[in-house]
């Protein structure tokens, strides 16, 4: 063993080499990668604990705040290359190669792309927080070094979900309907469904896009109510003359409630509007709403999330995937796709 | 069994231990014995100088009286220095360091002249001023004495310690500080005031105690310790004025070594450091051959160095106490510690050269203008008259040859006694003082660093069992943002004991002692400041020894507890109340300082608060004032070290719980050194397989990278030649290659069979045992998420869990769930979902077995069989005694028709639906399967027309798409449909009655729902 005294610069150089090129104090890349690297080194921790330890390796080097840290790491756990538990748990994910296309790989998973990189034979391209893979050959190759660290390559659809669930269409709110007549399912009044309830219930207005007071107007059968700790609880709700929180519900989660507003204003003839926006080999997607799981992760596999406060929601991608990402978002959400061109003439 | 001892508070686990030792060690009778001639005592004192006495006495009698003088019957004399037959001051506390100017009045010997402290030094005085001053100070031992009768007739519990205080500073303004008022008015209030004589040693006392040191004065104090000792049980049938002895020397050691051998007390542990002055001089332990003085000694100037806390074993007075460094190996004899490098106390207070004491001697021992210092033991040697002949400077270093004794005769005035030796610090307490380069030094530390990474590392195997001379450990950490008890591996723990018992206060817990056999194993407590001691439920005497080595003190109640979060973020309990600046560290608050903001704090339970608290350098003056309010101080010197830029490739744990990084060959870890410039030298140990290799970091040296590392374990010392600073320990491993990778698989094990979860895929089997008779365990990624659901004759969302750090999940909850759905119901399916990974579903399929369904039936009939006689016939009454679970036995669940849900029907005949599972489009759902029509007792079940409930069955059919109906009057039961025509009736108490007739089967063939395995 050797002692080396290391001058600053090389310290920070050595830093930016591990992190493939980024430095962790002024990128979002670099950051991510040392969220990573140290998640896979922890196991399960706290996200605090985590983000504590990501800002403790960088104080040496000017240090970054705790929240950066944490809104990369939330990020990273949105995206699939670390777990959420309960109680603020995270843990790295295993390796998955999302396969997006021929030749074309989105790798998820909290191995450090130094250590990946090695293992899979080429240089991995960080795009934000995405790590991508693209040879135009040797899949086969690829599937057996994922394998051996642990992983699997995934079709997008598998990985996605979209094989197991349905699109939100008409069949899917008429799956609702049959669900809420039949007696396996625990059905209730609206008002008992959606306790203990903070707040008035209200509606969602298909076709607008939006939420009112159920004494303000009448809506869907889609109802929701927030609950003591901020989030809404969803309920479908049938048919009837009574009041609607005194009719028989079927209880919702989150994901379900997401396909039916998309179900909704579909039937409703106002689909939400997705809008592209093409820069030459890139593009940039806005929506306006949310996107129930699986189309949102189908559509993670080919954009990197550019906006993330408030609406609409912003995604860049290459030019070159749009079409398919425009097709599927338009076949399972019933979107209407805007596309506009900001090439200057 | 020790005596119960009920004390809220941290001090619990103090006054548990005290309590035992009281009826160890404690004579009551004794003490009691002994009382009449102490009081006799204080009699005498109060006799001679009582406030009611003194309060008389005119300023000239007074001055008398009072202040030291050359008689030896002053109140003073008495006070500090008189031990006669009939008045030992011993007795009631030594204050012998007391100082007359403490006391503010004195006749000096050599002048006969009065003297008066002041702000500038002693100030000579005439008699009339002595007189005024005299009064004053009478006023003040009068008024104090006064001020504390009152409380006499309170109850200790009743007394308030700031209120005492309080009161003795208004009585006594100039004395209510001074040891000599406090021994004086122990002399008057035994029950009230302490026989201690300053701050420092009640602080002492308190901490035996388990209590925080004072920060009002002396009577606040006191009144605390009274007030401690007047709850514990075995001292009740004792006066209040003896209640506290044992708590005072001489029983005071035995106490501490009994707290200490609790784990409650340091073992270093002394009574509240002082702050000492650390001079520049150092104090020569050199000879020449011939006794000439070594040409090294110094001649610099004398210079203050700062100051070093020092916790001296005796009481000295510290306005006259030093440090210094010793140079030199004369006196060093292999036992004094006076080893080259060393640090000392000295006192100015030189007592008498008689007892040959060690002293520091100064004098012009190399060049006539320069003087150095030299440290000898000071032997005088007398003539017949008594006078001293000869002086001879001693060393104690054994070897003579090379360190002569220096001998004076006839040139005594060529030196000067400076200072007394008072006491060698050990190694890690000198100020600046560390040796971190002598051969001697490097050796030492090299030995100790191999010492501890031996136990650091040390494999479970190695694990310590009882009566292996190693005992079993415990000891608390912060993990993940709780409070957490590290145990084990309790190796050699008999295997009788399934389970261990955790206590603290009235928290209780459980945990298998299994956990704890071949591992460590963290148990997430809550914070206590009562003992957190462990049992075996069952085998409380057989293991009660063993498990007493785990027991682990309780928190201090009234000031927060500090950890300092290392690599790995796991919190590392400080046992010292002082933080260093540029650590990171997280304070658990007690309930007690509730009232203290502290932003980002979160609570834990029980008014506890967790704190996380990072101490930057310089730490801001407002940060030290709020940490200094929990009871905590800042260091001002720091070295900050840890592990920068690169995370490692994994953690592990050592044997105290402390999280340690591994690399691999080939990572070159950095670590970041940041220090004070008063640091001095810092030296880099590491212990590794190639031994131990050192390195001086210089003060622009901030950053470390280790190379060429090899496989093995490392332990790495940062040593601050500054005393004062804390030496940082970082241990660290280089693996044989990378921790395995979290894999992307779950396997589900169903008893003997190992099911791959991929895709979607399904199982088909009896699930009325799982998890009990039919075991079941899933294995997915570290907090992979798994959402199961029950589909039958109900839905149920069953659970939404995640797999745990190892990657298994707890199925008791999903279990629980659908428990109840798999025993009753003959099919469902439970569907575990985990997500991209993949589905599988467990089919239920329980085949229906003749005897096990007579069985229930015959059940249900001998329970409701006298119900059956008189509600036969009629829906309502039948209907959740019999029918309902009649029905459910059969795979039926009943559903009421709706107003206007079919025809009407006839007079005394009911109706319901009969829903029953069909499985379609690759799930259950109910669907209605039958009509139920209840026809009164005695009627025909096969007439027909209009009005027979044949008719009517028939047309509740049609309604309802359905092509059976059961007509039953509860007993009898018979099946119509359109397509028989001939009705084919059961007499169901016949058919249980009589099992071999074949009644039996063809009732179960007829009426169980039709969805069959």
């Amino acid at each position: 063993m050797k002692m080396l005294v290391l001058p600053p610069t090389e310290a920070e150089r050595r830093l930016r080499d591990r992190c493939v090129g980024a430095n962790p104090v002024q990128t979002i890349e670099g950051l991510a990668e040392l969220c990573r690297a140290e998640a896979a080194a922890l196991g399960k921790c706290l996200r605090r604990v985590l983000a504590d330890r990501v800002c403790a390796l960088l104080r040496p080097v000017g240090g970054i705040p705790t929240e950066r840290a944490l809104d990369v790491i939330r990020r990273l756990e949105e995206q699939g290359d670390l777990l959420a538990g309960p109680g603020g748990y995270v843990a790295a994910a295993p390796l998955r190669a999302i396969h997006a296309g021929p030749g074309h790989h989105l790798l998820l998973g909290g191995i450090d792309s130094v250590a990946l990189g090695a293992a899979l034979g080429v240089a991995i391209s960080p795009s934000v927080l995405r790590r991508l893979r693209s040879e135009p050959a040797e899949d086969a190759a690829l599937a057996g070094a994922v394998a051996d660290l642990g992983g699997r390559v995934l079709s997008i659809e598998a990985w996605a979900g979209l094989d197991r669930t349905p699109p939100a269409d008409a069949a899917w709110l008429a799956t609702l309907e049959e669900r809420l007549h039949d007696p396996i399912e625990s059905i209730a009044a609206a008002e008992a469904v959606l306790a203990p309830a903070v707040g008035d219930l209200e509606h969602y207005i298909a076709g607008e896009h939006r939420w009112r007071c159920l004494s303000a107007a009448s809506g869907s059968p889609l109802l929701r109510a927030r609950q003591p700790f901020g989030w809404f609880a969803y309920a479908w709700v049938a048919s009837g003359s009574t009041a609607p929180q005194l009719r028989e519900a079927l209880r919702l989660g989150r994901d379900e409630a997401r396909r039916t507003q998309f179900a909704l204003d579909a039937a409703a003839g106002q689909p939400h509007r997705l809008r592209f926006e093409g820069t030459g080999t890139a593009a940039r997607l806005h929506i306006e709403a949310p996107l129930p799981y699986a189309e949102y992760r189908f559509l993670l596999g080919f954009a990197e999330r550019s906006g993330w406060e408030g609406l609409p929601i912003r995604y860049s991608l290459p030019a070159v995937d749009v079409p398919r990402v425009s097709a599927c978002l338009a076949q399972r959400l019933g979107v209407r796709i805007d596309h506009l061109s900001t090439e200057t003439p | 069994m020790g005596t119960e001892v009920q004390i809220p508070g941290q001090t619990g686990a103090f006054a548990q231990v005290i309590a035992a030792f009281l009826e160890r060690e404690l004579d009551p009778a004794g003490l009691v014995a002994a009382l009449p001639a102490l009081q006799a005592q204080r009699n005498l004192f109060l006799g001679r100088f009582g406030a009611e006495y003194l309060a008389e006495l005119s300023g000239a009698e007074l001055l008398g009286l009072l202040p030291l003088t050359t008689s030896d019957e002053s109140l003073c004399a008495w006070l500090r220095q008189r031990r006669t037959p009939d008045f030992d001051t011993g007795l009631f506390g030594d204050i012998g360091d007391a100082g007359p100017e403490e006391f503010g009045l004195w006749l000096d010997e050599a002048s006969g002249a009065w003297l008066a402290a002041g702000p500038a030094g002693p100030r000579q005085l005439d008699e009339d001023e002595a007189i005024t001053i005299t009064l004053a100070l009478r006023d003040e031992l009068v008024a104090a004495v006064g001020a504390l009768r009152p409380l006499s007739a309170l109850r200790p519990e009743q007394l308030d310690p700031i209120a005492v205080q309080r009161a003795v500073a208004a009585a006594a303004p100039r004395l209510a500080g001074s040891a000599w008022l406090h021994k004086y008015l122990h002399l008057h209030h035994p029950d009230r005031v302490t026989s201690a004589a300053t701050a420092a040693e009640l602080d002492a006392h308190l901490r035996r105690l388990g209590l925080p040191p004072g920060k009002r004065g002396l009577y606040e104090r006191d009144v605390r310790i009274i007030q401690f000792w007047c709850q514990l049980p075995p001292l009740q049938r004792l006066p209040p004025r003896l209640r506290y002895r044992p708590g005072e020397p001489p029983l005071a050691s035995r106490l501490e070594a009994a707290l200490q051998q609790a784990g409650l007390l340091e073992r270093d542990g002394r009574p509240d450091p002082l702050e000492l002055p650390v001079y520049s001089l150092q104090a020569m332990a050199a000879s020449l051959l011939a006794g000439q003085w070594g040409a090294a000694a110094p001649a610099a100037p004398v210079e203050a160095l700062g100051t070093v806390r020092v916790a001296l074993p005796i009481r000295r007075r510290p306005e006259r106490l030093f440090v210094a460094r010793i140079s030199g190996e004369s006196m060093d004899d292999g036992r004094s510690g006076l080893c080259d490098g060393a640090f000392a106390v000295f006192s100015l207070d030189v007592g008498p050269l008689a007892r040959s004491p060690i002293v520091l001697v100064r004098g012009s021992f190399h060049e006539p203008e320069e003087a150095g210092y030299a440290l000898k033991r000071y032997v005088e040697e007398r003539n017949g008259t008594g006078a001293v002949r000869r002086v001879r400077l001693q060393s104690l270093n054994p070897n003579r040859g090379s360190y002569p004794d220096i001998v004076l005769e006839g040139e005594l005035d060529a030196i000067q006694v400076v200072a007394e030796l008072i006491h060698v610090l050990p190694p890690a307490q000198g100020p600046n003082s560390r040796d971190v380069s002598s051969g001697a030094a490097i050796e030492r530390i090299e030995r100790r660093l191999a010492q501890i990474a031996a136990r650091f590392f040390a494999a479970p195997a190695e694990a310590a069992r009882p009566g292996d001379g190693t005992a079993w450990e415990a000891g608390l950490v912060l993990r993940d943002g709780q409070l957490t008890l590290v145990a084990g591996p309790l190796a050699g723990l008999p295997g009788f004991a399934r389970e261990l018992e955790i206590a603290a206060g009235p928290e209780h817990l459980r945990v298998l002692a299994a956990n704890l056999r071949a591992q460590r194993y963290a148990i997430p407590v809550l914070p206590s400041t009562a003992e957190y001691t462990w049992s075996a439920p069952g085998f409380e005497e057989e293991l009660a020894e063993d498990l007493r080595a785990l027991r682990v003190p309780g928190l201090p109640g009234q000031r927060a507890t500090a950890f300092r979060v290392g690599a790995g973020g796991v919190g590392h309990l400080l046992r010292g109340d002082t933080l260093s600046a540029g650590q990171q560290y997280a304070l658990l608050v007690p309930p007690v300082l509730l009232n203290e903001t502290l932003t980002d704090a979160v609570p834990l339970g029980g008014g506890w608060r967790l704190y996380p608290c990072e101490l930057p350098r310089p730490t801001p003056e407002e940060q030290r004032r709020q940490l200094a309010r929990l009871g905590l101080t800042v260091t001002s010197a720091s070295l900050a070290v840890a592990w920068a830029l690169f995370a490692p490739r994994g953690y592990r744990e050592g044997r105290g719980g402390e999280r340690y990084p591994c690399f691999l060959p080939g990572d070159e870890p950095v670590l970041c050194v940041d220090r004070d410039d008063a640091a001095g030298t810092v030296v880099l140990f590491v212990h590794g397989p190639g031994g131990v290799q050192r390195r001086t970091i210089a003060p622009e040296e901030r950053f470390i990278a280790l190379t060429d590392l090899v496989v093995g374990s490392y332990f790495l010392e940062i040593i601050p030649e500054d005393g004062a600073m804390e030496i940082a320990h970082l241990p660290f491993a280089v693996l044989p290659e990378a921790p395995p990778a979290p894999r992307y698989e779950a396997t589900l094990l169903l008893g003997q069979e190992r099911l791959t979860i991929v895709g979607s895929s399904a199982w088909e089997g009896d699930l009325t045992g799982l998890g009990e008779d039919l075991s079941i365990s899933l294995s997915a990624p570290p907090l992979w998420p798994i959402t199961a659901r029950w589909r039958g004759a109900r839905a149920i969302r069953a659970g939404h869990v995640h797999a745990d750090l190892h990657g298994e999940v707890d199925l008791a909850p999903i279990m629980a769930a659908t428990r109840p759905e798999r025993q009753r119901r003959r099919v469902g399916d439970l569907l575990l979902d985990l997500g991209e990974l993949g589905q599988l579903v467990l089919r239920h399929r329980r085949p229906a077995d003749e005897s096990v369904l007579g069985d229930a039936l015959e059940t249900l009939l001998n329970q409701r069989g006298s119900l059956l006689a008189q509600a036969a016939g009629q829906l309502d009454p039948l209907r959740g005694a019999w029918l309902d679970p009649l029905c459910e036995v059969l795979g039926y669940a009943t559903r009421d028709l709706r107003p206007g849900d079919g025809p009407v029907p006839p007079a005394g005949v009911g109706a319901l639906l009969l829903d029953a599972p069909v499985f379609r489009n690759e799930g259950w759902s109910l669907r209605p399967a039958a009509c139920l029509i209840i026809v009164p007792v005695g009627s025909d079940l096969r007439a027909q027309g209009q009005e027979s409930p044949r008719s009517y069955g028939l047309r509740l059919c049609q309604k309802h798409g359905l092509r059976r109906a059961v007509l039953t009057d509860g007993l009898r039961w018979a099946l119509l449909s359109p397509d028989l025509k001939f009705l084919p009736q059961w007499q169901l108490d016949r058919a249980l009655h009589q099992r071999n007739s074949g009644e039996l089967e063809g009732f179960l063939a007829t009426f169980l729902a039709e969805a069959q395995p």
